[in-house]
């Protein structure tokens, strides 16, 4: 009977057996295609720190307060004199406060971005508030781009009778407005979207 | 940079592979799922140690990150069981464990197979210290049961495979 040691020179004597062929193959191909998805992953993160250094994150209220030069007058306004403000000009306020959000919206998103993913935030430690404020310095207007006008077909709402008891025919209908800006300085794409119920009054002479 | 990492990959897993697929026999009822084993360990090893430099892992860490893979693998084997037990397996007669071209004595062929029926529990020790190279200590971490369990089961497959040759070669003895 041997001995252990005796056993165990002879257990070094032995190799283990090698991998097939096509196994090895298959885990070297394996090896690369790990290595080049890293190499690829590197680059993209590469790519996004130099885009995300490249791009000027205006500050918001700046930035709002250039898109909307009426915003700090009406509210230096007393509150009394708003209502008197004429159609056209409650539109345009209506357009640029949809405009405004959606900016804000944007910006809130972006920089919800930077302080979740922990990569992202570490890659812009330069974007500071001083540099945002000096950006934004520059005077920036979005540029018209085109507006479509969304009518959907006339509902019936039935009869009314008006004060002088004549009959009339109620439609309504829904319009959308929407108006596509883009940011020269950003390159922002804003669109503004303006729905309104549209009632129709027409005379009912025939039953 | 890439392709000097996978070239290291590479030459570490030239070396390395016929080790982690002796291990890998003890988990896996074929050569084929051997080597389906020790393909994901390389994958689990190379995301782990990309976080640390992305340099080759040491081959406990390998044998340890194997035994892991092989228990997820047992978990789901033993659920698939029942399904394939109908199935009839064609033994591939040159599926052996170690390398049977440098055999030159009819000893080793028995050496040979007496470690394929060593209890895993003696055979993970032994594939470790023997092929693997690591101390006592470092198996210990891979098993996570204390050094001197290590050395214990070592000792005891020793001496199990010393008993098995001489009761085959007792055995043959009496045919002939």
């Amino acid at each position: 009977m041997k001995s252990p040691e005796e056993i165990e020179k002879s257990l070094h004597s032995l190799m283990p057996a090698a991998l097939s062929e096509r196994g090895h193959q298959r885990i070297s191909q394996n090896i690369r295609a790990l290595a080049l998805a890293d190499e690829v992953h590197q680059c993209a993160e590469s790519t996004t720190e130099q885009s995300l250094t490249a791009v000027s994150l205006p500050s918001v209220s700046q930035a709002l307060a250039n898109r909307m030069p009426w915003h700090s007058e009406l509210s230096e306004q007393p509150a009394s004199v708003q209502p008197e403000i004429s159609t056209p000009y409650k539109k345009t306020l209506v357009r640029w406060s949809a405009a405004a959000a959606i900016a804000v919206g944007s910006v809130f998103a972006y920089v919800s971005t930077l302080s979740t993913t922990p990569e992202l935030a570490k890659i812009s430690p330069a974007l500071s508030s001083d540099d945002l404020s000096a950006i934004s310095s520059v005077e920036t207007t979005p540029v018209f781009l085109d507006r479509v006008q969304l009518t959907d077909p006339l509902a019936d709402e039935g009869t009314l009778t008006a004060a002088d008891g004549s009959m009339l025919q109620q439609w309504k209908r829904r319009v959308q407005t929407r108006e596509r800006y883009r940011d020269a300085q950003t390159g922002y794409l804003i669109t503004i979207s303006e729905s309104r119920d549209e009632k129709v009054l027409v005379p009912k002479t025939s039953f | 940079m890439a392709t000097i990492i996978a070239d290291k990959w590479q030459t570490w897993f030239d070396e390395n592979g016929p080790r982690l697929l002796l291990f890998a026999r003890g988990w896996s009822v074929s050569r084929e799922g051997a080597e389906d084993l020790v393909q994901e360990t390389m994958v689990r090893m190379w995301h782990y140690q990309a976080e640390r430099g992305g340099e080759p892992p040491d081959l406990a860490l390998a044998f340890s990150t194997l035994r892991f893979a092989g228990m997820n693998q047992k978990r789901t084997d033993t659920r698939r069981k029942k399904r394939e037990e109908s199935i009839i397996y064609l033994n591939d007669f040159e599926d052996v464990w170690l390398d049977p071209t440098l055999e030159d004595d009819e000893e080793a062929v028995m050496l040979r197979e007496a470690v394929q029926r060593l209890a895993p529990k003696l055979r993970d020790v032994i594939v470790m210290k023997i092929w693997g190279g690591l101390t006592f200590q470092e198996i210990a971490q891979t098993l996570a049961i204390p050094a001197n369990t290590c050395a214990s089961r070592y000792r005891y497959a020793l001496e199990q495979l010393s008993q098995e040759l001489q009761t085959v070669k007792e055995g043959r003895h009496e045919i002939a």
